[in-house]
């Protein structure tokens, strides 16, 4: 039994990048407003200083990161460290340094470091829920990320909009968090202990059988609550609403953190119910069709309805709903029947997908000005000869959602669909049949936005500025999208390194 | 089979299962609550109302003094319970802030007249 200080020092150990992070949102959150007058003006360049902090505080939890040592043996504490926490840590640690740098320029100098506090803030609650061993700490984990999304949603521009987008995702998301805490109170109903570890033991030994209705009915609860994050259909319908309102920086954070924690959950909440004496019932053919129905009617509901958009925005938050129905499939594919591993071929997918649209939200807030604002699609008209580079940077992002060569959205899509294909069933077959049929129909919407780009006349007018950190930062994305088209190697290693 | 879950309710002692049922009850009205008031305020208490019928089970399900047919339970149900309420209150916090700069710009902080964004 280790005493309380060793214990302290093991959970330090355990959790140093995230405690850099956290030390770092509290000097923000307390001495930034020292530097406002009462009115909440900074001084000029303010923005720029608080947006290096996060930046170097995001370096040093990612030095640490890498010194770390991936796994750690499982036990009954409230953390653990696996792979997926590795991975998980490293891409957020890596994506939110890519939305601080285009966040810093999206907000003025008197809310500056709070924005940014709060985003850290959110990076902390990813790594947590993926740190999680237990109910409580997966739940506070989720509300970190929720609480500071609403409040950096609504800090950067207090305009109409703004305000409508940051109060209809702040009631929509409390909701699915109470469904998720029902859902969780089921499951610690069923099993009888918080802790992730018991409960999986409590289950495959076999001693719930009495509870499967409750775990039935917790299983479903928690796929609802949690489908809210990643967006799928039915529960999408925030999504466009919410990122038309939004400055483009907060749209790039909702398109990659929501999805990461919700899949994070998942993966670590569905295993539990797999070795329970129930599993027919459970865990086998009902909640994997259901999830195989959410994604069907993901995917297809997102692609048709982005079809007809004309706010790039709302465009984009349909791709993304559509996304996290290609996402949904890897969760459906049982492993140890197919030669490409689903959920590897998931968290693959993600990191590639969350680089690219992180990338084209770059870009717009690169070639968008208060004069005039990139929103709608003939706002690109004739881009490509008045910003040639940030042009051709969004052409090679755009191929990347559609899944074209040479860049790495088709691998994603390649390792998704042999994943499903390989299989062998009827539901994966079909599953992988849809994709493909989605990914053709996505074509169309991405395509015309580089027709746009490259073929229309630009309107008469004055020029947009270039903000030269988001493109900067874009661009890096568009050409990661290409090198790891060409050496994909290590991030699929790291990537299938996870087997729930 | 509804009748006989409420004639068991009814005859039973109090147990896990009639506190289950008031958290039921509470989470439903909660949930019909958000969906009907106008009121952001009203919202709000749909939001606390929904939550701790969720707290209610987890305190029920741990709690020694009732029968829940199993072996007793730790303080874990408690202990969240606990988190719940300070995290119900810090999310209050900010949506009450929210209500506010919405009530600056509209005059109102009826939650329909947030339309202006759709197509």
């Amino acid at each position: 039994m280790a005493t309380a200080i060793e214990q302290l020092t093991n959970g330090v150990h355990f959790l140093a990048p995230e405690l850099i992070l956290v030390v770092a949102v509290c000097v923000m959150f307390l001495t930034g407003p020292f530097f406002v007058t009462e009115a909440g003006v900074g001084a000029p360049g303010l923005r720029k200083r608080w947006g290096a902090l996060a930046l170097v505080a995001i370096g040093c939890a990612g030095f640490v990161w890498w010194t770390s040592d991936a796994v750690r043996p499982l036990d009954t504490g409230p953390f653990r460290a696996d792979a997926l926490t590795w991975y998980v840590r490293g891409l957020t640690l890596a994506l939110g340094a890519l939305i601080s740098i285009v966040l810093v320029d999206q907000i003025d100098d008197g809310h500056s470091a709070e924005s940014q506090a709060c985003l850290l803030a959110i990076l902390v609650g990813v790594n947590l829920t993926a740190l999680a061993n237990d109910l409580i700490v997966l739940f506070l984990a989720l509300e970190l990320v929720s609480i500071p999304t609403y409040v950096l949603l609504y800090l950067p521009r207090r305009g109409e909009a703004n305000q409508e987008a940051a109060i209809k995702y702040m009631l929509l998301s409390i909701f699915s968090s109470a469904i998720v805490l029902y859902g969780m109170c089921m499951l610690y109903g069923a099993a009888g202990t918080t802790n992730l570890a018991g409960i999986a033991e409590v289950f495959s030994a076999g001693k719930s059988d009495g509870a499967a209705t409750l775990v039935r009915l917790s299983v479903a609860l928690l796929i609802a609550g949690l489908s809210f994050r990643l967006g799928a259909v039915p529960f999408h319908f925030y999504a466009p609403d919410v990122f038309q309102g939004i400055p483009s920086a907060a749209a790039a954070m909702l398109s990659y953190v929501p999805k990461m924690v919700g899949f994070a959950a998942l993966l670590r909440l569905l295993p539990l119910v797999d070795g329970l004496g129930v599993t027919e019932a459970v865990s086998g053919p009902s909640a994997q069709m259901l999830i195989a129905a959410l994604a069907i009617a993901t995917m297809t509901i997102g692609n048709l309805l982005a079809l007809r958009q004309d706010n790039l925005y709302r465009l984009m938050a349909y791709s993304s709903v559509a996304h996290a129905g290609y996402m949904m499939i890897g969760l459906v594919v049982q492993s140890e029947n197919s030669d490409v591993s689903g959920v590897g071929a998931l968290l693959f997918y993600l990191a590639t997908y969350a680089l690219i649209t992180i990338g084209v939200f770059a870009l717009f807030a690169g070639v968008s000005s208060d004069k005039s604002p990139v929103r709608t699609v003939s706002d690109l008209a004739g881009m490509s000869r008045i910003h040639p580079a940030v042009a051709l940077a969004l052409a090679v992002c755009l191929f990347s959602l559609t899944g074209l060569p040479p860049t790495v959205g088709m691998l994603g899509k390649l390792n998704l669909f042999l994943a499903s294909w390989g299989e062998g069933t009827t539901l994966g077959r079909s599953l992988a049949i849809v994709l493909a049929v989605n990914a053709a129909i996505s074509a169309w919407y991405y395509l015309r936005l580089i027709g746009v780009m490259f073929f229309d006349t630009a309107p008469a007018g004055e020029k947009s500025k270039l903000t030269l950190a988001p493109a900067v930062a874009g661009t890096l994305c568009s050409v990661a999208s290409i090198l790891l088209f060409i050496s994909p190697q290590q991030l699929w290693e790291a990537a299938v390194k996870f087997v729930p | 089979m509804t009748s006989s879950l409420l004639a068991n309710l009814l005859t039973e002692p109090p147990g896990v299962a009639h506190y289950m049922t008031v958290g039921a009850v509470m989470f439903v009205c909660g949930a019909m609550c958000m969906a009907t008031k106008r009121n952001a305020l009203g919202v709000l208490m749909g939001i606390e109302l929904v939550l701790n019928g969720a707290n209610l089970n987890f305190i029920a399900f741990g709690s020694k003094y009732l029968d829940n047919g199993g072996p007793q339970l730790g303080l874990d149900g408690s202990l969240i319970a606990l988190f719940v309420i300070v995290l119900a209150a810090a999310e209050a916090a900010v949506a009450l802030a929210i209500a506010l700069n919405f009530y600056n710009n509209h005059d109102s902080i009826d939650v329909d007249r947030a339309d202006q964004l759709q197509g």
